[in-house]
């Protein structure tokens, strides 16, 4: 189903590809250079480095601007993804080469490194202003504070990184990123056809480590955290995280299950609280899974004197599943959602290629979909069940973000639900 | 991947196409009564009836493997779903029991349901709490009763009027004897419309949020001069093909909206039998459309809308979703508008682009 194989392999960059479809190219070129390789001089460095690699002034004045890459930076990496027609795939690549060679001579000190510099961290700032300003946004940093073991909203993202310094940029790229190599995966007709506009960025970058080091995973033991956060508006916006599996542990399609069942249609949760009390459209369970550790968050708009209902009902779901209630035709409905969803991300060449891209990343074998599929397939319902408790009997965060009458649930009392 | 076009015994138009690559089959239910088709003072009344629809579907049947979906836009409604191939079956029958009313709705479920539209909406005057919009205002909905759902379904929700189509591992040989199909005969039927406007013409400018927002008005989908405003769509937004709105869907790239900053240039052309609308967003207040005329080059324009038609055939929901769409806004479907597209005269592209840019 998913065939794959290696295209070029330099020290600097690894190359797989993999059949597509024949009307467009996609690439998904990492470097595992991210947040976690910052410190406290450098906050905020992968993101500028983003957005530099993103401005306009970096970019070939002759690129058709029709095959523009989409660049983010995460917690552990620097992805670039490119998705166009085949026909302008080799130019596009050439285009970011030569990016990259000018981000490796870039000195944010001379004066027009400076003028590009302020640019780039203005605009990584506004970007992180942009994803942390919303009620989902807040919730998430919450979530993410409290699985390092800290308590409540920190400094924002955005303030930290307007802080800093050009010498400090500098020395981030000097220590993370240039030593590093790249991986690539490539979705679409036609590779070998790209294979020497490749190999010229490989032979360009002088990086040859192709890992990042990270701290291997420990049990996260995160206290029992409850806010309320006061926000204007009609309807309040909850959340509740338990810690959680990374993605190569096994138990994390255990939880993948788990979550697709939490949020299915004719799931616990979107029946109790959608189509009997009317209390929300939406709510969504899902897993993030990262390299170290990972988390299952239930999160959804509701109304605003439903809030603690909803929330005690997110346990009561949990804890429900973990007495063993779960009806068998569900949770083997909720596997079979899952793998369509999981094919259906990979349908097209972009979320193929990004899909290796990630598989690489998280120490997973390209053709890992196979074990994947007969894996989810395989979860027995007990071990749904003993997940599920575990969860139950883990401490988990709770947020509710909406005026004070978040607080105060005046919703009609489902006698299924304890209060 | 040829097009198969088969009806069923009640006369639902049905369109196959396989694609031999896929593993996922996708289906798409296209009704043709979306915001247009609410009465007077029952703003929301078409996306309330969508809501009940696919509860209805759903009351009595076993749990599913596969989610179901839907969606108001202005001029459609469409059900969907993506599955594995041998659900394809059961698939169909779920999206075709939409058509054949809604016997369990009552006071209550429907109390229910305007609950859940307010937080939809974004609650009580929230963002999407509007008449204009496809969920109508909550004093629109609060004057809606059973009997205005049920004649609304009773007269728009007839067989005859919707398409389905189904896309991706799909065999159309299974498909056509499981559910009883037949081989479609004469030309469909092409709704009327108003005479077009030739070009794009603005009929709304307005800024906040730091971002800048071109609304204007465009050719509706029947006219040829759509492909024209589709290739100035998409030549004006770079390689925003993932942005283009062929499917006449109201989801907007997820990243967009998460990263405000992380794209310079939107554009969605929201397709309308009547008239189109183009909207031009600009996230950078200092890099304006305008600065992307000396880059516009017509041929490249309607190459990559080509290429963003071809796009929408790699996900096969996306695909279901603009073939079911496009079969009721033309005959000749999605492929007719690729056509157009080809068929294109450089020079109107051009034109048209640039009477846009300086209204930008």
């Amino acid at each position: 189903m998913f065939d794959h194989q290696t295209l070029l392999c330099r020290p600097s960059l690894q190359v797989v590809t993999a059949h597509g479809h024949p009307a467009s190219t996609a690439l998904s070129i990492c470097l595992p250079a991210g947040r976690v390789d910052e410190d406290d001089s450098t906050h905020g460095a992968a993101d500028v480095l983003a957005a530099l690699l993103d401005a306009a002034e970096l970019r070939d004045a002759t690129q058709d601007v029709t095959a523009l890459w989409s660049v983010d930076a995460d917690e552990f990496a620097l992805s670039c993804v490119l998705n166009c027609r085949p026909l302008y795939a080799e130019s596009a690549i050439r285009d970011l080469a030569n990016r990259w060679r000018r981000i490796l001579a870039f000195d944010p000190c001379t004066e027009t490194g400076l003028r590009l510099f302020h640019a780039a961290r203005a605009e990584a700032a506004a970007r992180q202003q942009g994803a942390a300003g919303t009620r989902r946004g807040i919730a998430d940093t919450l979530v993410d504070a409290w699985a390092r073991g800290l308590d409540g909203l920190p400094q924002s993202r955005a303030d930290r990184t307007l802080a800093l310094a050009p010498e400090a940029f500098r020395r981030y790229l000097t220590a993370a990123v240039a030593p590093r190599a790249f991986f690539a995966a490539h979705c679409g007709p036609e590779p070998e056809r790209l294979a020497p506009a490749l190999d010229r960025f490989a032979v360009s970058w002088p990086g040859a480590d192709p890992t990042a080091q990270h701290a291997a995973h420990a049990p996260l033991t995160a206290p029992a955290r409850a806010y309320l956060v006061p926000a204007a508006g009609p309807t309040a916006w909850i959340t509740t995280a338990w810690p959680s599996v990374p993605r190569h542990d096994p138990r994390h399609r255990i939880s993948a299950v788990l979550a697709t069942l939490l949020s299915a249609g004719d799931g616990p949760l979107l029946t109790r609280l959608r189509h009997t009390g009317g209390h929300l459209y939406r709510i969504e369970a899902r897993t993030v899974a990262l390299i170290t550790t990972g988390r299952l968050l239930v999160q959804g708009e509701v109304h605003t004197a439903a809030a603690q209902t909803c929330v005690r009902a997110v346990h009561h779901a949990v804890e429900e599943a973990g007495q063993g209630s779960l009806d068998p035709h569900m949770a083997d409905a909720a596997r079979r959602r899952l793998l369509t969803r999981i094919r259906h991300a990979v349908a097209t060449n972009r979320g193929r290629a990004a899909d290796l891209a990630s598989a690489h990343l998280h120490g997973l074998p390209p053709d890992h979909h196979h074990e994947i599929e007969a894996g989810i397939l395989a979860v027995p319902d007990e071990a749904l069940h003993r997940f599920a408790r575990e969860l139950a009997d883990t401490n988990a965060i709770n947020i509710v973000i909406g005026s004070a009458q978040a607080a105060h649930d005046h919703a009609p009392a489902n006698p299924r639900m304890p209060r | 991947m040829t097009m198969l076009a088969r009806t069923t015994a009640e006369g639902t138009r049905i369109l196959l196409r396989s694609d031999p690559q896929s593993h996922l089959t996708a289906l798409a239910l296209a009704v043709p009564a979306g915001r247009g088709a609410d009465p007077e003072g029952r703003a929301g009344l078409a996306h309330m009836v969508e809501h009940l629809a696919l509860k209805e579907q759903r009351s009595g049947q076993s749990p599913l493997s596969f989610s179901l979906n839907a969606f108001t836009t202005r001029d459609l409604t469409v059900y969907e779903t993506v599955c594995a191939p041998e659900q394809a079956e059961t698939a169909a029958r779920s999206l075709l029991r939409v058509l054949s009313g809604m016997p369990h709705v009552n006071q209550t479920v429907l109390d229910i349901e305007r609950r859940i539209i307010d937080v939809e909406a974004g609650g009580v005057g929230g963002p999407m709490d509007r008449a204009d919009s496809v969920m109508g205002a909550h004093q629109d909905r609060a004057t809606v009763t059973v009997a205005d759902l049920i004649a609304f379904h009773t007269v728009h929700y007839r067989p005859e009027r919707a398409v389905m189509a189904v896309t991706g591992a799909a065999d159309p040989d299974a498909l056509t004897s499981a559910l009883d199909l037949h081989p479609r005969g004469g030309v469909a039927q092409q709704p009327t419309t108003t005479s077009p406007p030739q070009l794009l013409r603005p009929v709304q400018r307005n800024k906040g949020n730091g971002d800048t927002t071109h609304r204007f008005l465009a050719p509706s989908v029947t006219s040829p001069h759509y492909a024209v405003a589709a290739a100035v769509c998409v030549g004006l937004t770079g390689a925003a093909a993932h942005h283009f709105d062929l499917a006449a869907t109201t989801a907007p790239h997820a990243k967009s909206l998460q990263h405000p900053g992380a794209f310079a240039y939107q554009g969605r052309l929201h397709p309308g039998r009547a008239a189109s609308t183009l909207v031009l967003t600009v996230h950078h207040p200092g890099r304006p459309f305008a600065a992307l005329r000396p880059r516009l080059d017509p041929a490249r324009a309607k190459a990559e809308t080509a290429g963003a038609i071809a796009l929408l055939r790699e996900d096969p929901l996306l695909a279901a979703r603009a073939e079911a769409g496009w079969a009721l806004y033309r005959s000749d479907g999605l492929d007719g508008l690729a056509n157009a597209v080809e068929a294109a005269a450089p020079d109107a592209v051009l034109a048209c682009a640039n009477e846009v840019l300086a209204n930008v």
